[in-house]
């Protein structure tokens, strides 16, 4: 959806690195795991198996975040690369981004990002 | 039964059909309290006197959950309003329940404007279709295929594990996930040009040729109603119509064939027989494919390129010097 699948960054609680291809490959079977495969594309539910998805942060760590399910979209729409903060990384043209406002939040889609726009996170568009 | 509005009528035949007996319909329904043991609810004298029209479907026995869908069939897009409501009902619901867990969902068959999401997100109510930042609009039926995709894969959810539904906005963002990647489906399906079968389902270019590579060549036909089909290893075939790409497996065809389409070889066109075409090409693999409009052409072991049309084939060599490498 909102990342490339070449951007997922999979790990288990080991730290191991894990394909997200082949995460895909061995429990699309799985009945009860494929929440949807259809037209529209495949979500699977991977909650219980303990995978993180590592995003890089400034400080040049990554933030391990939980992953309960992973999209394969049949049709994913244009991917773009943009530079938010110290991080440059590919996202989808409909990725959703809340950015300020004056006062208030407005949510803009990547394809609308612009330079010098701030995210409701504090971080700078920058590309 | 009665319905108040079209959508409601459809979004029951589309629940009722992917989850069965587990829903039911409830008009001017009074918000009950399961329990009153409460003190917020110690001076009431009965359940609020709040009425509201729902679509109830039961997931899940134990615990008990069940969805409470608001269907909004209004001219303009449903407003913030109309969220913060159904806000109050499931709120009310789940504080007063004896042990259900109640999830909300509203569908609107013209979307929402801006406003809706916050009150969704801290509300935890499923929005269909979705706000992605763009108004997007999205044809009616496409908006009932969300209700659907979403309730089917709801109903998988809360069975694997239910809890972390429960905190704002899990849920939304739940549902959020099931119906976003829609856009680029409806882009490629206004196309109507590549096909899947047996399922039907709209694809794409590169689809087709991921389907397709690699296999070889066992058999090819044009048939009287105006197709061609070409057969490859595996069971999987291509038809084109001059308009359709259909491909895939499972493809049974009743049509006759015609025994002498329009064939052709070389650049220049020279006529052949599907025989002179068949001799060459069976047993060699995909290996390219281009999508030229009114033709479809397959390299075919990086030697030769096949042509479909509505009516024949076409064959050229690929070698080089072309002249040395006539047909």
């Amino acid at each position: 959806m909102a990342s490339p699948q070449e951007q997922v960054l999979l790990v288990d609680r080991t730290g191991t690195r894990i394909e997200v291809d082949d995460v895909v490959e061995r429990l699309r079977c799985d009945e009860a795991r494929v929440l949807a495969d259809d037209e529209v594309g495949l979500v699977i539910y991977i909650g219980d198996l303990e995978y993180y998805n590592l995003t890089p942060v400034e400080t040049g760590e990554f933030l391990a975040q939980p992953v309960t399910q992973i999209s394969r979209p049949r049709f994913p729409v244009k991917v773009m690369r943009k530079q938010i903060g110290a991080r440059v990384f590919s996202v989808t043209e409909d990725a959703v981004f809340v950015i300020r406002e004056g006062s208030s939040l407005r949510k803009v889609r990547a394809g609308r990002l612009e330079p010098g726009m701030v995210l409701a996170s504090g971080e700078k568009v920058f590309r | 039964m009665n319905f108040k509005n079209e959508l409601e009528r459809r979004c029951y035949e589309v629940a009722s059909n992917a989850l069965g007996s587990s829903v039911r319909l409830e008009h001017n329904k009074r918000l009950q309290i399961e329990s009153a043991l409460f003190p917020e609810v110690a001076s009431f004298k009965g359940p609020p006197a709040k009425e509201i029209d729902v679509l109830v479907v039961d997931l899940l026995d134990t615990p008990k959950i069940t969805v409470l869908v608001s269907c909004k069939e209004f001219a303009k897009r449903s407003e913030p309003a109309h969220v913060q409501e159904w806000g109050a009902v499931v709120r009310t619901m789940n504080n007063y329940s004896d042990g259900t867990l109640y999830f909300g969902l509203v569908v609107s068959s013209s979307g929402f404007t801006n406003g809706c999401e916050p009150w969704a997100t801290s509300h935890n109510l499923g929005l269909v279709p979705p706000l992605k930042g763009k108004n997007l609009a999205f044809a009616p039926d496409t908006v009932l295929r969300m209700f659907e995709r979403s309730l089917t894969a709801l109903c998988k959810r809360v069975r694997l594990r239910w809890r972390d539904l429960i905190e704002a906005s899990a849920f939304f963002d739940f549902i959020y996930s099931l119906v976003a990647d829609f856009e680029g489906h409806e882009e490629v399906a206004q196309n109507g040009r590549y096909y899947v079968l047996p399922q039907g389902w709209a694809s794409s270019f590169g689809e087709m040729y991921s389907s397709l590579a690699g296999r070889v060549v066992e058999d090819l036909a044009a048939l009287t109603d105006g197709r061609t089909i070409l057969r490859l290893s595996g069971g999987v075939s291509c038809l084109f119509n001059g308009s359709k790409i259909e491909f895939g497996s499972g493809i049974s065809l009743d049509h006759p064939v015609i025994a002498s389409p329009e064939c052709s070889k070389n650049f220049e066109g020279e006529p052949c027989t599907l025989d002179f075409i068949k001799r060459v090409v069976i047993n060699l693999p995909v290996t390219s494919a281009a999508d030229f409009g009114d033709y479809v052409e397959f390299g075919l072991d990086k030697r030769f390129n096949l042509g479909m049309h509505g009516k024949g084939f076409h064959l050229v060599s690929t070698e080089n010097p072309p002249s040395d490498n006539r047909l």
